[in-house]
């Protein structure tokens, strides 16, 4: 099995790194996060560990949060789908490795390319930090936060593109269950049924996130975190067996 | 006696809201080539799957021989597109190899009885159509399997690269057992030792090409035209040659159709007898059988051994 997945990871790493989407992505994401932080940067014109932290730190995590719920599902898409439509799914459902393994495979590789994505942003809390700030455990939970939130994307995207053969409409599915997911804490305000807005809340990405950007970590977050994971992989799981019926 | 590759009972397969294959059974014998012919739509690919265990049947047993791996070509061949093709075939390899090494013929050697050595530096994106299938074929060898599957492989080629696939099949036939599906009996007719024919999801007959064309009455079909033919030579040639006639049409270019009666050639014997009763035969073309033809005829046999 973890044979099975080192090779399955392998593959995909190369075949990310081997086409442009990933240097375009790249590019984008640390071009557009550079300009929002330099904004936020130079509008700030106190500079205290406090307002670091709600002019420019959570901002920009906000932000960087809200781009990766674009640029994950792109790079998730053609994941299944590509693989449907040029029938190489079956060519690993007749090896010896087990769905599941493939699915950990997939998700691996995408999560260690967003890791890297990711990474190239660790320059502005050291710019921050020369600027005399020092609340690095706040930027290890909004880090965390956002491989957290990373990884239930990636569940996801990768889930819709079981579901077609098509790049395009799984990338939309993808957005449509995120942003629907998004929407939930709006709804949670909405609703005057105290309970209801709990459970609704509970179950909305967002919610979680802002526990961890405010720099608490609290268990059920991380369950939360991990059983959306799991949900997923169940539902991804599902419907890659489905193929069979 | 030979032993069996592959056996199906009674193999049921439902889509939702139809019902695919209802409850086929042959068998594949150890060794041969297997032709599995049937008009599209019949349920080849869908039996294929099931066989490769892509599919699970409703019912039904599919049973194969102890052990043996498969190697199986898909209708459309999994390639991925922007890998090389020493890559690829690199990939499948180690993919069926997690678990052990199933030992076989090295890349190389594979490569040059698939005719690839030329191109596997190249993209498969950029390759022809009939090279795509040749790579296809080759990756199925990767893992040395006993039994090799090919889900109409010469389809949508070119005369050339039939040929070739032909040829590379033939050749393959002597270390593997292959069955292979096809909607042309002519192919079938020459590649197979086996074949069965399936229709709608039920078998109408399996067995030794030999036999079958036994069952199939009638052999050659002729679409002839003939310039000066009267309607006496023609009453004379049914009555001495072993044919039936249809479709006549007399004038100054005549032109009808043949049946032999027998199975082998009779083509020199007809051009022979016009000739000689003074007609110049303008053209002289064989008619392959096609399905539609077999299914009636098969198909009148059934209800004919039914009638008796
Ligand atoms: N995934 C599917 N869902 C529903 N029906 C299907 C599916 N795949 C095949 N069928 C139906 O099952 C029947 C058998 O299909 P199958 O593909 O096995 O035929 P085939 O003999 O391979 O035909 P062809 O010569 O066109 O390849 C057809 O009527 C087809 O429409
Ligand atoms: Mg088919």
């Amino acid at each position: 099995m973890l044979k099975g997945i080192n090779f399955l990871v392998m593959k995909e790493l190369k075949d990310y790194f081997s086409s442009p989407l990933v240097y375009v992505l790249a590019s984008l994401f640390s071009g557009i996060m550079g300009l929002i932080f330099y904004n936020y940067l130079i509008s700030s014109n106190e500079i205290t560990n406090l307002s670091i932290i709600d002019t420019i730190l959570l901002p920009t995590f906000g932000a960087m949060n809200f781009l990766l719920m674009f640029i994950v599902p792109l790079l998730t898409m053609g994941q299944f789908s590509e693989e449907k439509k040029n029938q190489t799914l079956d060519l690993i459902m007749m090896s010896n490795l087990k769905p599941s393994a493939v699915i950990v495979g997939k998700f691996l590789s995408t999560f260690i390319v967003v890791f890297f994505l990711v990474a190239l942003t660790f320059i502005f809390p050291i710019i921050l930090g020369l600027s005399g700030f020092s609340d690095w455990g706040l930027v290890f939970t909004n880090y965390l936060a956002i491989y957290l939130s990373v990884m239930a994307y990636i569940s996801v995207g990768l889930f819709a593109s079981t579901l077609t053969e098509n790049q395009i409409i799984s990338v939309v599915v993808t957005f449509c269950i995120l942003f629907a997911l998004l929407l939930l804490v709006n709804m949670a305000q909405v609703t005057d049924n105290y309970i209801v807005g709990l459970i609704i809340q509970y179950f909305s990405i967002g919610f979680h996130h802002a526990h961890f950007s405010r720099g608490q970590l609290v268990s059920f977050n991380f369950i939360y975190y991990f059983s959306f994971v799991g949900f997923f992989f169940f539902l991804t799981h599902k419907s890659v067996e489905a193929r069979r019926w | 006696m030979s032993s069996i590759a592959i056996e199906l009972d009674q193999v049921v397969k439902e889509y939702p809201g139809r019902l695919a294959l209802k409850g086929i059974s042959f068998q594949v014998k150890k060794g041969r080539i297997h032709g599995f012919l049937g008009p599209n739509g019949a349920g080849k690919s869908t039996t294929m799957k099931i066989i490769t265990g892509l599919l699970r049947a409703n019912s039904g047993n599919v049973s194969i021989i102890e052990g043996e791996r498969i190697g199986f070509l898909p209708e459309n061949p999994p390639l991925y597109m922007n890998m090389k093709v020493e890559g690829y075939l690199q990939y499948v390899k180690n993919l069926y190899s997690l678990d052990k090494d199933h030992g076989g013929d090295s890349l190389e050697v594979i490569m040059k009885k698939c005719g690839l050595l030329d191109v596997k530096e190249r993209l498969i994106r950029n390759l022809s159509k009939g090279y795509k299938q040749r790579v296809g074929i080759a990756s199925t060898l990767v893992h040395n399997p006993e039994i090799i599957i090919l889900d109409e492989p010469t389809v949508g080629l070119d005369p050339k690269a039939i040929l070739e696939i032909r040829d590379l099949i033939k050749e393959l036939s002597r270390n593997h057992t292959i069955l292979l599906s096809t909607h042309q009996l002519y192919e079938a007719n020459l590649l197979c030792e086996d074949i069965t024919i399936i229709n709608k999801g039920e078998i109408l007959t399996t067995g030794e090409v030999s036999q079958i064309r036994e069952k199939i009455s009638g052999g050659q079909r002729l679409y002839v035209e003939v310039e000066g033919a009267r309607s006496e030579i023609l009453e004379k040639m049914v009555q001495e040659l072993p044919i039936e006639l249809r479709d006549q049409v007399l004038g100054d270019i005549s032109s009808f159709k043949v049946l032999s009666k027998e199975a082998h050639d009779i083509r020199s014997r007809l051009s022979s007898f016009l000739a000689k009763e003074g007609c110049i035969v303008l053209s002289l073309k064989e008619e392959t059988m096609d399905l539609e033809g077999i299914f009636k005829e098969v198909t009148f046999g059934v209800q004919d051994a039914q009638g008796n």
